[in-house]
């Protein structure tokens, strides 16, 4: 079996893969295509994923049926104002067994394949920095020690939209970590009728896991192995250079309502997502139109407005579509 | 089955395909964005041109300003051509319109790369492109040439345009006449004149040249007449007819008539041959003609046959005749060399730089003769050319006169008809003479005429009118220092006037009017011509402009109606009857006489002239 043959056998398992996994998810989630895909594709990049809605629409569900259909542990994190980071990261104890006394390290929920950080923006930012290490470094370090963290490891953090009092917003720095930003809209009627009948059935829909933790992390490994050629690599550069008011690129709604634009993270972001949209639609090579769709959920978070653009009430994600919308795909 | 490369090129030239119709459509969109600057330009120049009637030159200033709007529209568009287009543009038309997702472009991108450096999935995603089948992609589709927004203004600036060019201004304008010369005046009296002279000249010559230019001739007196003709032409065709008669050469001419001269001084010296030789002596080449003939009839008759003294002077004569001109061409030669050596002589001590301004002069009078010796020389070669068979005959004459007088008078004959040849270009000369004095009387009578306008001419159309007897019109106001009814000739306003009415004789003392006798203490003279009146003032060469009675005191010679009668009744009744005929004639030649004898100056010959045509007798 040649290279090509060997690559073109994984790339075919991936979409199946990624087929049968959507199918199991769907069985529980209604709806939230898009939340679902970008969930998967945050998963398949190795990084992590903010999701922001209201509460009640299902992101708790979706993380743990997500948890359930790869076999990954998960955990579920609720962050409140008085959550500390011990309690997130673990903390040492006293073991009285056998009559002896020694310290041991109780790990906190962070240790969790994937872990589902719910409003993360309650917590203090002393809280929110314990979480964040982890996520950046995929290790705790408490003590004199350094605890791992197993692959792959998948953080879900969510924000609650409604309730801004007393809450911490993720300052920006922190914000970046995020590979992908995701808005979890209310469903439609139609979906809000399937959500009704499956949750007050007498019996729930159960998942299986479809997914070992191996398979994940073989498919994190092809994903980085698509090839994106120059001319999507550019684009996705010059779209990032395009929201830095700064820069020649920039459109006028830019220059006027951003104050800061996104960092080479959201230029990652955007290629990483690109190739691992083509091969979840069984192509070879990213597209510009793979960049372009990840353009809104890579760099919406990565955005920081200006003054005016906050009283004027401007949302990055129309500052993004414009961007896309006039950005020539090619520049001689 | 099509190998991977060969798709892959033909995906490539389709991309490429595809990339020259997007680049075509941009500059297509940019001309239909500048085009109707010129357009609009034009129109509003055109607009311009019609309605403010703008002149050439501006015309000219405006369609070279509109060089600058056609010149935006060739730099947009050839700015839009030659610039760098995007490398993958055609591609990815292709990718987008066919959708799908950049699999055209990344394999073709992917395809640049060494083989080395391609990784599996590139090497898939090539093959992937190759895939696709070239008849399935259209770069026609991927890249169409879009209808530019702007189309609709440019077609309805070019109909604008093409309905402007189309369209007629009409401007109601006064058209001032057009400036013409005014033609040449000639009165038909003049006209008259001088076409009879023509005719005479002509009907009396066999000559085509005489013949064909006294045609002419009367082609530019009917154009004088009919006004045809501006003074500026008429001039122009004057000189063109003197130019035509004068390219026989007067000069030839007047060697010819020497050379004659010397060959009848030859020919004096025998009796026989003596009125031969006054005839030739006096230019009668007819008569010469007849006197030959007599003499080679008398050498051929018994009768009257010279005696041999008269026949050895004959010969002598004749000899001598014949070698006439060769002996002045030889003179000629001779002094001509002379000339020639002493010229040389001088040439050469200026060369050694020891000549005066003596000898300067002296040189250059040399020189001078020299060239009017060769003129002679060529002149007088011309005139032997002429005369040599002449000579020859003559000579024969001579050399049988010692043997046989028979064939001595046959060559005299046969001489004789070359002096009638000679006579009939001697003719020819003449009338070529008499048609140049006719032309060159027009064109003086034109300059005078020319500079006295029409008022002249009313002025001769009336004269002409009473010089018929009849009466004329009314008259045209009459020119300021003239009085009316007084025909002015002689130079400005100081000639003598020829009265168009008859006035009463004054009781004049000397008067012939009232007796018919002369008064001889009155003024009257012995001769014709010689009586003098106290009227007549100033001196015979520039009378006084003051009209006064003409009257010719004249002898009575008891013969008919007095000459002063005569002319009396030609002032009233016009110059018209026998009497006045022969008063005119004899006048006439009394005015001829002083003329030939170069008693007047010759620039007042043409006014003396000119007042005997004036009054010359009409039928």
């Amino acid at each position: 079996m040649t290279d090509e043959d060997r690559a073109k056998a994984q790339v075919s398992e991936f979409t199946e893969q990624i087929s049968s996994l959507r199918a199991e998810i769907g069985k529980v989630i209604v709806g939230h295509r898009e939340v679902v895909d970008g969930v998967l594709i945050c998963m398949l990049a190795g990084s992590h994923a903010l999701l922001e809605g209201v509460p009640g629409l299902g992101k708790t569900m979706l993380v743990r049926t997500l948890a359930e259909c790869v076999g990954l542990s998960c955990s579920r994190i609720q962050f409140t104002p008085d959550l500390m980071p011990a309690d997130i990261i673990g903390t040492t104890v006293i073991d009285e067994t056998a009559g002896t006394r020694s310290f041991e390290f109780r790990r906190g929920p962070v240790f969790a394949n994937i872990v589902l950080a719910d409003e993360v923006n309650r917590a203090t930012p002393k809280t929110q920095s314990a979480l964040l290490e982890a996520m950046q470094e995929h290790r705790v370090t408490v003590g004199r020690h350094t605890y791992g963290i197993d692959e792959p490891y998948f953080v879900l953090a969510t924000q609650n939209p409604l309730e801004m009092e007393g809450t911490y917003p993720l300052p920006e720095a922190q914000l970046d970590r995020f590979f992908f930003k995701l808005q979890v809209s209310f469903p439609s009627r139609e979906d809000l009728h399937a959500i009704i009948e499956r949750t007050t059935a007498e019996h729930t829909a159960q998942v299986r896991p479809v997914l070992s933790r191996e398979q994940i992390i073989a498919m994190q490994a092809l994903a980085r192995t698509v090839p994106a050629a120059h001319h999507v690599q550019d684009f996705a550069v010059r779209l990032l250079q395009a929201t830095h008011p700064e820069l020649d690129g920039a459109t006028q709604q830019v220059k006027r309502f951003v104050r800061i634009g996104a960092s080479p993270r959201g230029a990652q972001a955007m290629l990483l997502a690109a190739k691992v949209q083509a091969l979840l639609k069984g192509r070879f090579a990213a597209s510009i139109d793979d960049v372009k769709q990840a353009a809104l959920p890579a760099l919406r978070h990565r955005l920081l407005l200006s003054f005016e653009g906050e009283a004027e009430g401007v949302r990055p994600d129309d500052i993004i579509r414009e961007i896309v919308e006039k950005l020539p795909e090619t520049l001689a | 089955m099509v190998d991977r490369e060969t798709r892959l090129r033909q995906l490539a030239r389709l991309a490429w395909w595809t990339g020259a119709r997007l680049r075509l459509a941009t500059a297509l969109s940019r001309f239909a964005l500048l085009a109707p600057l010129p357009l609009l330009y034009a129109v509003v120049a055109l607009t311009s041109i019609k309605v403010l009637r703008l002149g050439a030159q501006a015309q000219h200033h405006l369609m070279v300003a509109g060089l600058i709007p056609l010149g935006v529209v060739v730099v947009g568009v050839a700015l839009v051509w030659l610039c760098r287009q995007a490398p993958h543009a055609g591609s990815l038309a292709l990718d987008r319109h066919h959708d799908l997702s950049d699999r055209i472009t990344s394999a073709l991108a992917f395809r640049r790369l060494p083989p080395n450096q391609r990784t599996a999935l590139m090497e898939l995603a090539i093959s992937d492109a190759a895939r696709l089948s070239p008849a399935e992609l259209s770069p026609r589709r991927a890249a169409p040439w879009p209808i530019p927004t702007e189309l609709a203004l440019v077609l309805g600036l070019a109909a604008a345009l093409g309905g402007l060019s189309v369209l007629e201004v009409r401007v109601t304008r006064v058209i001032a006449p057009a400036k013409t010369s005014p033609p040449a005046l000639l009165s038909l009296d003049d006209a008259e004149l001088l076409r009879s002279a023509v005719a005479a000249v002509q009907a009396d010559s066999n000559n085509p040249l005489v013949g064909d230019t006294a045609a002419r001739f009367h082609r530019v007196i009917e154009d004088l007449e009919q006004g045809r003709l501006d003074r500026l032409e008429a001039f122009r065709q004057l000189a063109e007819l003197e130019k035509r008669l004068l390219n026989g050469g007067a000069a030839e001419q007047n060697a010819l008539e020497q050379a004659l001269k010397d060959l009848a001084n030859e020919l004096a010296q025998s009796d026989l041959t003596r009125p031969l030789g006054d005839a030739l002596g006096q230019g009668r080449l007819s008569d010469a003609e007849q006197a030959l003939r007599k003499l080679a009839e008398r050498l051929r008759s018994d009768q009257g046959r010279p005696s041999p003294a008269e026949l050895d002077r004959l010969r002598k004569a004749l000899d001598k005749a014949s070698k006439s001109s060769a002996a002045r061409a030889e003179a000629l030669e001779e002094r001509r060399q002379a000339l020639s050596r002493q010229r040389d002589r001088l040439l050469k001590k200026k060369q050694r730089g020891t000549s005066s301004q003596a000898d300067a002069r002296e040189l250059s009078d040399l020189e001078r003769q020299l060239e009017r010796l060769d003129r002679e020389k060529r002149q007088a070669a011309s005139a032997q050319q002429k005369l040599s068979e002449l000579d020859r005959k003559l000579a024969d004459a001579a050399q049988n006169l010692l043997k046989e007088l028979g064939k001595s008078a046959d060559e005299l004959a046969r001489a004789s008809q070359d002096i009638n040849r000679l006579s009939q270009e001697q003719m020819t000369e003449q009338q070529k003479r008499e048609l140049l004095r006719q032309l060159r009387g027009l064109r003086e009578l034109l300059r005078q005429q020319g500079q006295q306008g029409k008022h002249r001419l009313e002025q001769l159309k009336r004269f002409s009118q009473r010089a018929r007897g009849m009466r004329p019109g009314p008259s045209a106001s009459s020119k300021q220092g003239s009085r009316p009814g007084a025909l002015i000739v002689g130079p400005g306003v100081s000639g003598a006037p020829v009265p168009l009415t008859a006035t009463r004789p004054s009781s004049v003392p000397g008067s012939k009017s009232q007796e018919g006798h002369a008064h001889g203490a009155n003024g009257a003279g012995p001769e014709w011509g010689t009586g003098e009146g106290p009227e007549v003032a100033g001196t015979p060469t520039a009378p006084k402009g003051e009209t006064h009675d003409v009257t010719a005191v004249a002898k009575d010679t008891g013969q008919g109606t007095a000459s002063s009668e005569v002319i009396e009744g030609a002032a009233e009744r016009g110059f018209v009857g026998r009497d006045y005929q022969q008063v005119y004639t004899d006048y006439r030649a009394v005015a001829e006489d002083v003329i030939e004898r170069d008693e007047v100056p010759p620039g007042y010959r043409f006014y003396i002239q000119r007042y005997f045509e004036l009054i010359r007798p009409r039928r």
